[in-house]
């Protein structure tokens, strides 16, 4: 419960908006009742044949409350949903921020279907906090108020037996149908969010699928889980048709009862009998809003299960920014150094141990090791997506620590073993590194990673649409656009890790043409296990299993003869 | 209700208090009526949802993925949950109450007339305004509507490829960009759910504003004939009850007329991909019937051309060659040259545009694909893997694969020490897409799919990429072992790889430029590479 309050405190800017729209869903009700009152009175009178001028109060009384009703619904409608909608994007980009804090170290966790889900079905869920858990409670104290205000001017037993079963019924009612439904709604909740993750890899992995004869079997899968889902959601609807209908019965017992206490004062002669229909009417008016509950309560469980789940990511998110020390300092040099750095990936057997490495401002450096080595660890180290266990990095002798990782990374510029290009056009995800670019600027990056000549070929040129995480391209035409975005961002130190592993040799060549031209310029750090032109870089370190062992340049290394001279050969060997 | 009419008009003592018991009884009954009907509602939805989803799943599973490539995976995912669930209401909801509106009015005018032809005159004029004044509102709605539709697919499309690149996001500092943009989206989500919502609410209120004015006319009329005498109470009384129950089902349709027309767009989407078309390219009948390929049979590359849906130019254009039984043939040339859509035919992803492809004497358009694809084993060049454990991962690649065959299948790939040594052996869990592992270490564990497959016809794209040098080596030495007496198409890059190949065929740009066998074409190759 307590976590459905952070959620809700979000919405705090609101909160004049939201007491609005409760008054509004009040005035609502509470004109539904006058209506309703001032019609049974009209009737009443009538039957007994009362002078059409007596009514004429009374009638117009109809008229504005039946219209006034009306406005008010629209206005309340209205209000709540605006409100909603707005804290609803309040709540994205509050997750996003979350999320973003935590990515790579701890997101890794939760999957991006699972994710998506979170995202976008529990804080879709979460819109009926807003709109249909928190307001219709407000509505009810003010409708209970009401209610036994008017039957008070009768007599006060009314108002109390009123008081009594409405209060007694809005309480008991809802809170057996939580008792039920609470576990219901967090399991479709879940459920939701695993049917979604499986989508996601039936989507994205069709391919495999359908080549291992697998898609049938992951359909079962999927459609004994949507099963599973529909069953909760029918027993959901069951329990909520239950709980309204008891609502209505109720509502006929307070009826009942009222009018075996209104009967003898008719009789009596103390209560008109024009207002025994008034009451009863009355009081049918006055559960228009009980008939809300239901749907509130079906949604209380929903909310809170969704709630639960997205700050399960914040907190994971605290105990990081607890961790992290923020200065404002900007480096003077680009030298980067690793000062006897260790580090694992939590529950993974791998770690890397006592690194000790040091790149200058402008040199070119290879990094080489077979694959598991720990080679793209360094580059997660380097661009501060995770921190380092012991030991310290330094980037112009400022300990990363004290640096702001935005800093770190408008510094460097990584072409990462896996490129991620976004759904939409080559152009817009060129202006990912650089949003200002100038045409000339995307034609240069473009030509220096060897790729203009397939852009040219494109019809629609750099606003060629290239699907969802770039799958219309090939994987070296993915892998150049990513070399192209990391060149046009123009930062004075670029990592490639892996960058021409999926490219032919004719374009590996021409990527470490490029890379040749930043000499003296930049501070190139690259990551490969393919020696080609080895001969360019200054300084070559030599991984193995998460420890440096070797370090020096291409002649001095081979001179070595040790591990890389080794690698060396045996690919020469190969390549015949 | 009726109840207290006759309270009023006798003004009874205690003798009433059995009609008050009966009134008790009924609103039971009547609660029991009603959750039945709920309940048996929600039961039907439940089967309609049901059999939609399978239905867009089924579709979904035979689809070519080279005509999926171009959608976005987080929209279909909003169909298939968030958009058949608006059928809830759709069917419900909307359907019953317009049922409801048609034919209940019907049922209180019949009532009506016979007691006073006056009030019945009155609902009859009145009756038919609303629907006229529905149908207006709901055509400009209707446009909004699909609008909010497009704009929620975006917002959950967008969503899933911001938090898939949440990590790219991050190198490159864009952050702020991207959290503005977010706003953008779902504001444009809120603009445009409002723009409908404001009709939907609107509209219920005039129906509100024109049922109570139309029920006020009413009781002004019988009111002052009830006055004059000019009727009689109990029938006044009846009509008065009745004339606001005459107006309620179009009130209702007025509300659920925008829960209808959501579930009418989802409807739209989910008849389009109900189309998706299983092969894309020329469509042909799908043949039904096992086979079997037999690793004698040549298969050949007849005049084959294909294009691409909304390219310009042929991905491949009159390419002809023969993969030759058991022999391993290899693909070079630059991205870009038709490799990968000889692939894509030879999956039946794809079918040629023009020409055709021959297995032995049959078109093998005349295989059942999926027959046909039994007969394959293929190694991708960036492997999707799926969330669950490494074994489950591996294991897909064979019906009924023991643990040993699993185990035995990651040796040969050589990632098996690396498995053995994770705290959760083959039961680790690997995250989606892999995250925890490295480029290498994915691939390895598709060439163990590969290896357990055991298929006769072998397709494989690069299957040394990310490989180290010493690695590369045992494995091509092992991949040797896979591919004897079996037909074997490879992909290849490195000429390392093409060490292995028997038949080397160059493709540029979609035209084959030559073939011949290993050595005469490394020869050529290492000769051009030279200038």
């Amino acid at each position: 419960m307590k976590t459905i309050f952070r959620i809700i405190a979000l919405g705090r800017d609101f909160k004049s908006w939201m007491l609005l729209a409760a008054v509004m869903g009040f005035l609502t009700v509470g004109s539904g009742i006058g209506l309703m009152m001032t019609s049974a009175y009209i009737i009443a009178k009538a039957a007994v044949q009362t002078p059409i001028s007596d009514l004429q109060v009374a009638i117009t009384g109809v008229r504005f409350f039946g219209i006034v009703r009306g406005i008010f619904r629209y206005l309340d409608r209205y209000i709540s949903h605006q409100v909603t909608f707005k804290i609803l994007a309040r709540l994205r980009v509050w997750f996003f921020q979350r999320l973003e804090g935590i990515i790579p170290s701890k997101g890794r966790d939760f999957s991006s279907g699972d994710l998506l889900a979170r995202a976008v079905n529990d804080i879709d869920s979460l819109e009926h906090v807003f709109v249909r858990v928190i307001s219709p409670p407000l509505v009810f104290v003010a409708v209970l108020i009401l209610t036994s205000g008017l039957l008070g001017i009768f007599s006060l037993r009314y108002s109390i037996a009123f008081c009594l079963v409405f209060l007694g019924s809005s309480i008991i009612l809802p809170a057996g149908t939580f008792l039920i439904s609470d576990e219901i709604g967090r399991k479709i909740v879940r459920l939701r969010s695993d049917l979604n993750e499986l989508s996601v890899d039936i989507l994205q992995g069709l391919s495999e699928l359908e080549v291992f004869g697998r898609q049938m079997e992951w359909k079962e899968k999927l459609m004994t889980m949507q099963g599973d889902l529909l069953r909760l959601e029918h027993k959901m609807n069951t329990v909520q048709a239950a709980h309204e209908n008891l609502t209505g019965l109720v509502m006929n017992f307070t009826i009942w009862i009222l009018l075996r206490y209104a009967i003898p004062d008719v009789t009596l002669g103390t209560l008109n009998g024009v207002y025994l229909s008034v009451i009863t009417i009355g009081i049918m008016a006055s559960f228009e809003i009980s008939s809300q509950i239901p749907l509130a309560v079906q949604y209380l469980g929903k909310s809170i299960e969704a709630s639960e789940r997205l700050l399960n990511i914040t907190l994971a998110n605290e105990a990081i920014t607890a961790t992290r020390v923020i200065a404002t300092t900007v480096p003077a040099t680009y030298d980067l150094s690793f000062r006897d750095v260790s580090f694992s990936y939590g529950d993974s057997p791998f770690k890397l141990q006592h690194i000790s490495l040091e790149v200058k401002e402008n040199e070119m450096i290879g990094i080489v090791g077979s694959s598991g080595a720990g080679k793209s660890t360094i580059v997660n180290l380097l661009t501060k997506m995770w921190m380092c266990d012991t030991g310290n990095i330094f980037l112009g002798g400022i300990d990363y620590a004290h640096l702001d990782a935005s800093i770190v990374r408008s510094m460097i510029s990584v072409v990462p073993q896996t490129v991620h290009l976004f759904t939409g056009t080559i152009r817009e995800n060129l202006l990912i590194a650089k949003s200002d670019a100038t045409d000339a600027e995307l034609h240069e990056a473009v030509r220096a990673a060897g790729l203009n000549e397939f852009v040219e070929s494109l019809p629609r040129g750099f606003d060629t649409h290239i699907g969802e995480l770039g799958r219309t391209l090939s994987g070296g035409e993915q892998k150049r656009l990513g070399i192209a975005r990391a060149l046009l961002r123009n930062s004075p130190i670029v990592i490639m890790d892996e960058a021409t592993s999926q490219l032919d040799y004719s374009n590996e060549i021409n990527i470490l043409t490029t890379i040749g031209t930043l000499r003296g310029s930049k501070t190139v750090i690259f990551v490969t296990h393919r020696f080609t032109r080895m001969e360019m870089f200054d300084r070559i370190y030599v991984l193995s299993n998460g420890k440096l062992i070797e370090e020096g340049s291409h002649i001095e290394l081979l001179a070595l003869g040790g591990s890389y001279s080794r690698l060396f050969n045996s690919q020469q060997l190969m390549l015949g | 209700m009726t109840i207290d009419g006759v309270f009023l008009k006798g003004k009874d003592l205690r003798g009433v208090s059995n009609l008050l018991y009966l009134y008790l009884a009924f609103s039971i009954v009547k609660g029991l009526v009603l959750w039945y009907q709920q309940f048996s509602a929600s039961s039907m939805v439940r089967h309609i949802k049901e059999e939609i989803r399978g239905k867009i799943i089924n579709r979904i599973v035979i689809a070519s993925p080279v005509s999926l490539r171009s959608e976005r995976t987080g929209e279909f995912v909003n169909l298939i949950w968030h958009g058949v669930d608006t059928l809830d209401n759709y069917f419900g909801k909307f359907v019953p109450s317009l049922f409801f509106s048609m034919f209940i009015p019907i049922l209180i005018l019949a009532f009506v007339f016979p007691v006073d032809w006056l009030t019945g005159l009155i609902l009859l004029v009145t009756a038919p305004v609303i629907p006229v004044f529905m149908h207006l509102i709901g055509s400009a709605a209707e446009k909004l509507n699909r609008k909010q539709w497009t704009a929620l697919s975006r917002m959950s499309a967008y969503f899933l490829d911001v938090l898939q690149g949440i990590e790219t996001i991050k190198l490159f500092n864009r952050t702020k960009n991207e959290i503005d943009k977010i706003y953008e989206v779902t504001d444009k989500f809120r603009v445009k759910t409002m723009q409908v919502l404001k009709i939907a609410f609107l509209s219920s209120l005039v129906l509100e504003v024109a049922a109570t004015i139309s029920t006020a006319v009413i009781a002004v009329e019988i009111g002052i004939r009830l006055l004059n005498g000019g009727i009689p109470f109990v029938d006044a009384l009846f009509l008065l009850i009745l004339a606001p129950e005459f107006y309620l089902p179009f009130r209702q349709l007025g509300a659920n007329y925008h829960a209808g027309m959501e579930g009418g767009v989802a409807f739209e989407r989910i008849e389009e991909i109900s189309n998706y078309p299983v092969n894309e390219g020329v469509s042909s009948p799908l043949r039904k019937g096992p086979y079997e390929y037999t690793p004698d049979t040549p298969v050949v590359i007849d005049n084959v051309s294909y294009r691409y849906a909304g390219r310009d130019e042929d991905a491949l254009s009159s390419v002809s060659f023969t993969i030759e039984p058991q022999k391993v043939t290899a693909l070079i040339g630059a991205s870009g040259a038709g490799k990968s859509t000889i692939f894509n035919l030879l999956l039946r992803f794809v079918d040629p545009t023009d020409g055709m492809v021959r297995v032995g004497d049959r078109d093998i358009l005349d295989i059942d694909p999926f027959e046909w694809r039994k007969n394959l084993s293929w190694l991708p060049q960036q492997p999707y893997l799926f969330q669950g454990t490494i074994y489950e991962n591996i294991a897909m690649a064979r019906n009924s694969a023991k643990y040993d065959d699993v185990v035995e299948a990651a040796r040969m790939a050589r990632i098996d020490k690396f498995i053995s040594r994770l705290p959760g052996g083959y039961y680790s869990l690997l995250g989606e897409n892999a995250s925890r592992l490295s480029g290498g270490q994915a691939q390895r564990i598709a060439l163990a799919r590969a290896f357990l497959r055991d298929a006769p016809f072998v397709l494989v794209d690069e299957p040394t990429q990310n490989l180290d040098p010493v690695v590369e080596e045992l494995l091509l030495e092992d991949m040797k072992k896979l591919f004897s007496g079996r037909t074997v198409l490879m992909i290849a890059h490195k000429l390392t790889a093409i060490n292995i190949a028997d038949i080397v065929i160059l493709l540029d740009k979609g035209k084959l430029i030559d073939r011949g066998d290993r050595t005469s074409m490394i020869k050529k190759i290492s000769t051009a590479m030279r200038n």
